[in-house]
């Protein structure tokens, strides 16, 4: 038997225990959910390299984890990881630590937004909360997402009410410890701002440990009409960990969503953004910096649907590799039929700072509309020796102004996060992490 | 821009100019394939041992390979079964200049536009005319001969220089290399065989003309292309079909192998029949098109200009392995009706200091669909390697597609590579500038295009770049302005 076959008749049969073990007062329809994802699972097994949206990722050192499908009841009480919190004023606090949704360092108090668990949810047979979730995402669109269905766990639920317009951010940080080590956790997140509202997340997940984890994340978000979403990403977990996110986005009219993706940490992660507009009007914007560093690989895949007419989309996508990291980077954007003025442009930037580090980068453009503007761009290059030099003259050290030149490469995506503190703290953390290999001169 | 029905079903309608039939009795094999159908087309070449074991490897070794499946084309399965594997005009003992040649045929290619007579003194042009599957006339052989330069048939190679052909053969395009080269080594009917000695620069630019003729009758044309250390060619491909209502698969390999020095220039118009209004009958065609530059300094140029077929699937590309090797690709494809296009580059880059350029417009009218579909690829020896990448797409209609899959693999940090697509229609602002300016919408439309494929008809050598335009301004005849 080949590693996947094993691995998806391991995966079966523990999910199938999973359900079975889970206590029956949790809502028999998603029960129903659950079992159908099993099914979904079992058609689809794990994705591999023959695949087209998997052909320069493989799955084979994940799999060889052979990481355990368990939930975390650990509840943290204290302030031990009150330093994780974004500075400065939120508009609520959701906290989880390997997985669970912890309580008392949340802060789910927040006029006009509803914020709640699924774990609870489940709990409290909250069918009213219960029933938004997958109808963004289906059973899964892979092997891993199917799994996530069948066994998810905790997440966040967060609903903002119509018309309100929030100040301050939403902060949903996810936190890895030592206890996590050797398991899978599946968070499924919701998120829904009403009619005209307006709302920052910040979405984060962090490590306290080195230990390999996995991280099996869906994310579903859906702004009705007029709402405004910006969305801050941080994938900042432990250097062993695997990490998979896939981001299922819907726009209504005139909705529009800004998201800025950052990818530092884990061995392995692969994040995929799938958005879709439902009506005329809406716009999307999304940018993303990914590093990929010694024994690391990064993958990023976005999936941009234009299926209506009139809606605007804007990908801008910058990676730094070093060492002997590797990136994949894969750009799709469909614009259909139907989707006549339809506007989406695409941008993928990389640079690469040593001779063992490798990208593939994939941009993709699939016209069906011909009153379209469209258009998609791919560097690949190392840092200029003329702006080099220039800094040299200047009386910088090599290592300095190389430094200076990976984060002026990186400025116009870190830019995005809009916080002065959590960019002055994504823009030490870059510095850090690139430090040692600008040393040298690659 | 509006497109006017009425104009466009003119156009749909219009008769294919080139859709003619030459009634040549010809000595054609019946439908089907098997080792027996390989033997016979062995034995009726008069090929040696070696050939036939070459094609019977690449055979079984086909039997064990699946469709492929990855394209963005979509046509009936085809029924490798109902197709004639070997058609020759009138088999008579290889006519040896133009007066032996069969009056009809030399008929044909004067309604082609090919007055062979005509060209040797006027274009300077030699022609190796590959009627169906057998070359029928080879001109020009003495002042080449003169040079040192091979100009001929792949039989007669086979026949005459096997040992330059064993050793070149396959060894770019080897039998392996995908479903439908595997067909062709096995089944290979004729083709071109061009070898440039060391040092020397062809006297002329050389010329095929691929022409499929019989009914149910695949093509599957052999071309290589030889060049020794510092020489030069610059070598033409043309291509027409006459009317059919089924559809002929054509699946041509074409290798070129440019030593230290050497410099290949590959041209293609190909204007073959595209099918009907309803996409009945049209060419499918699948090539397999691979230059080595294997010596340093060597230079590989493919230039494209692809207006007919149903089905275009094609990528040449360029193997970049000596040090300061140059690749370039330079493309122009229209699909209308419902045609179909999924055609592109692989540029591999190898060799230090290596350079690719990439240039594909793509114009998309009616139904018909273009897609780009290209490799670039940096191997951890391609040191400062560069390469540049421009796709541009053009819609016409609303009911056209066009598709833009570019593969970039980098695995060297000095190599810098740059890759920028776009999407669009005719521009209003250019449109309604050139209107007001006096020009009438089609001439100004028209010009629009010309700009727009401007790049790369420059790269075309001059008889084939008043052609290119000739044959783009006929093929959008009427689906514009």
């Amino acid at each position: 038997m080949t590693l996947q076959s094993q691995a998806v008749s391991d995966f079966q049969k523990a999910t199938q225990h999973y359900i079975a073990g889970l206590p029956l007062d949790r809502g028999a329809w998603l029960t129903d959910h659950r079992w159908s994802a099993v099914t979904r699972f079992s058609d689809l097994g794990f994705p591999d390299k023959r695949q087209e949206a998997w052909r320069y990722t493989s799955i084979e050192g994940l799999l060889k984890q052979g990481f355990v499908t368990s939930d975390s009841d650990m509840e943290v009480v204290g302030t031990e990881f009150e330093h994780h919190f974004l500075d400065g004023p939120t508009a609520g606090r959701v906290v989880f630590v390997d997985g669970a949704f912890q309580p008392s360092l949340s802060d789910t108090h927040v006029p006009g937004v509803r914020i709640n668990n699924l774990r609870s949810a489940m709990e409290t047979s909250d069918l009213e909360t219960l029933k938004s979730v997958g109808t963004l995402s289906g059973p899964g669109t892979h092997g891993f997402s199917a799994l996530n269905m069948a066994t998810m766990r905790d997440g966040a639920l967060i609903r903002v009410s119509a018309g309100l317009r929030l100040d301050a951010p939403i902060d949903l940080v996810s936190i890895s410890t030592s206890s996590a080590s050797g398991r899978a956790m599946r968070p499924r997140h919701l998120i829904v701002l009403e009619q005209d509202a307006e709302a920052t997340l910040v979405e984060r997940y962090l490590s306290t440990s080195d230990n390999a984890y996995f991280t099996n994340l869906v994310c579903e978000v859906l702004l009705e009409e007029r709402a405004s979403l910006v969305h801050q990403r941080v994938q900042q977990e432990s250097p062993s960990a695997y990490h998979l996110a896939d981001l299922h986005i819907e726009l209504q009219a005139d909705a529009s969503y800004r998201g800025v993706n950052l990818a530092i940490g884990g061995a392995w992660s692969r994040t995929k953004i799938g958005n879709s507009f439902a009506a005329p009007g809406a716009s999307c914007e999304l940018h993303g910096l990914y590093l990929a560093g010694e024994g690391q690989l990064v993958d990023f895949h976005l999936d941009v649907d234009h299926g209506v007419p009139g809606c605007d989309s804007r990908e801008n996508f910058r990676g730094i590799l070093y060492g002997n990291g590797r990136a994949v980077f894969d750009g799709r954007i469909l614009v259909q039929k139907q989707a006549q003025k339809s506007s989406a442009h695409l941008s993928n930037a990389n640079l690469m700072l040593s001779r063992r580090a490798e990208i593939d980068t994939k941009p993709q453009l699939e016209i069906l509309a011909d009153d379209v503007m469209c258009s998609h761009g791919t560097t690949v290059g190392q840092i200029d020796p003329q702006a080099l030099f220039y800094l040299r003259s200047r009386g910088l050290s090599e290592e300095r102004a190389r430094r200076l030149l990976c984060l002026g490469f990186a400025s116009e995506i870190l830019e995005q996060f809009e916080s002065g503190s959590l960019q002055d703290h994504l823009a030490e953390l870059i510095q850090q992490k690139i430090g040692s290999e600008t040393k040298g001169a690659s | 821009m509006s497109v006017p029905e009425q104009q466009m079903d003119e156009l749909v309608r219009s008769e294919y100019k080139q859709g003619f039939i030459t009634p040549i009795e010809s000595d054609t094999l019946p439908p089907g394939l098997d080792e027996g159908v390989i033997r016979a087309i062995s034995e009726k070449k008069g090929e040696p041992e070696w050939m036939l074991e070459k094609r019977l490897v690449a055979y079984r070794h086909w039997l064990t390979m699946p469709e492929p499946q990855w394209s963005s084309l979509h046509h009936p399965p085809i029924d490798f079964q109902s197709i004639s594997y070997f058609s020759s005009p009138r088999p008579k003992d290889g006519p040896k200049n133009l007066d032996e040649v069969d009056p009809e045929l030399l008929e044909t290619y004067e309604k082609l536009g090919i007055p062979i007579d005509e060209q040797k003194a006027l274009a300077g042009v030699a022609v190796d005319a590959v009627f169906d599957s057998v070359s029928v006339a080879t001109t020009f052989r003495k002042p080449l001969a003169e040079a040192g330069v091979l100009f001929c048939s792949m039989s007669e190679a086979i026949r005459e220089y096997p040992d330059l052909v064993r050793q070149y053969l396959g060894k770019v395009v080897p039998h392996k290399d995908n479903y439908f080269a595997a067909l062709n080594s096995a089944v290979f009917s004729d083709g071109t065989f061009v070898y440039i000695p060391r040092g020397v620069r062809c006297p002329m630019e050389l010329s095929t003309y691929f022409r499929i003729n019989e009914a149910k009758t695949g093509q599957f044309e052999r071309t290589l292309i030889v060049a020794e250390a510092g020489s030069h060619v610059s070598y033409l491909e043309g291509c027409t079909a006459p009317m059919r209502d089924e559809n002929q698969l054509h699946a041509a390999v074409v290798e070129l192998v440019a030593l230290e020095d050497a410099r290949i220039k590959y041209s293609t118009v190909q204007n073959w029949y595209p099918g009907d209004a309803q996409g009945r009958g049209g060419i499918y065609n699948f090539v397999t098109k691979r230059g080595d530059c294997r010596g340093d300094r060597s230079h590989i140029s493919w230039t494209q200009v692809e207006t007919g077929s149903a089905i275009t699937w094609k990528y040449p590309s360029c193997i970049l392995r000596g040090k300061d090797s140059v690749g370039e690709f330079y493309s122009v494809a229209v699909t209308k009706g419902r045609q179909q296009a999924d055609t592109g580059t692989k540029m591999i880059h190898i060799g230090e200091n290596t350079r690719s350029t990439i240039v594909s417009k793509g114009i998309s009218a009616m139904q018909g669909s273009n897609a780009y579909r290209g490799l670039v690829r940096m191997t951890t020896g391609a040191e400062n390697a560069r390469n540049h990448t421009q796709c541009d797409s053009l819609l016409i209609g609303d009911r056209c597609s066009a598709h833009t899959y570019p593969y970039i693999e980098v695995k060297n940090p000095t190599a810098t590579v740059e890759h920028e697509a776009t999407t669009s229609k005719v521009g209003e602002d250019q449109l309604f500038y050139c209107r007001q300016r006096g020009l009438s919408e089609e001439d100004a439309v028209s010009m629009i295009i010309n700009g727009f494929c401007k790049e790369v008809f420059k790269e075309l050598p001059m008889e084939f770049a008043v052609e290119a335009q000739k044959l783009l301004a006929v093929s959008l005849e009427g689906a514009v302005g």
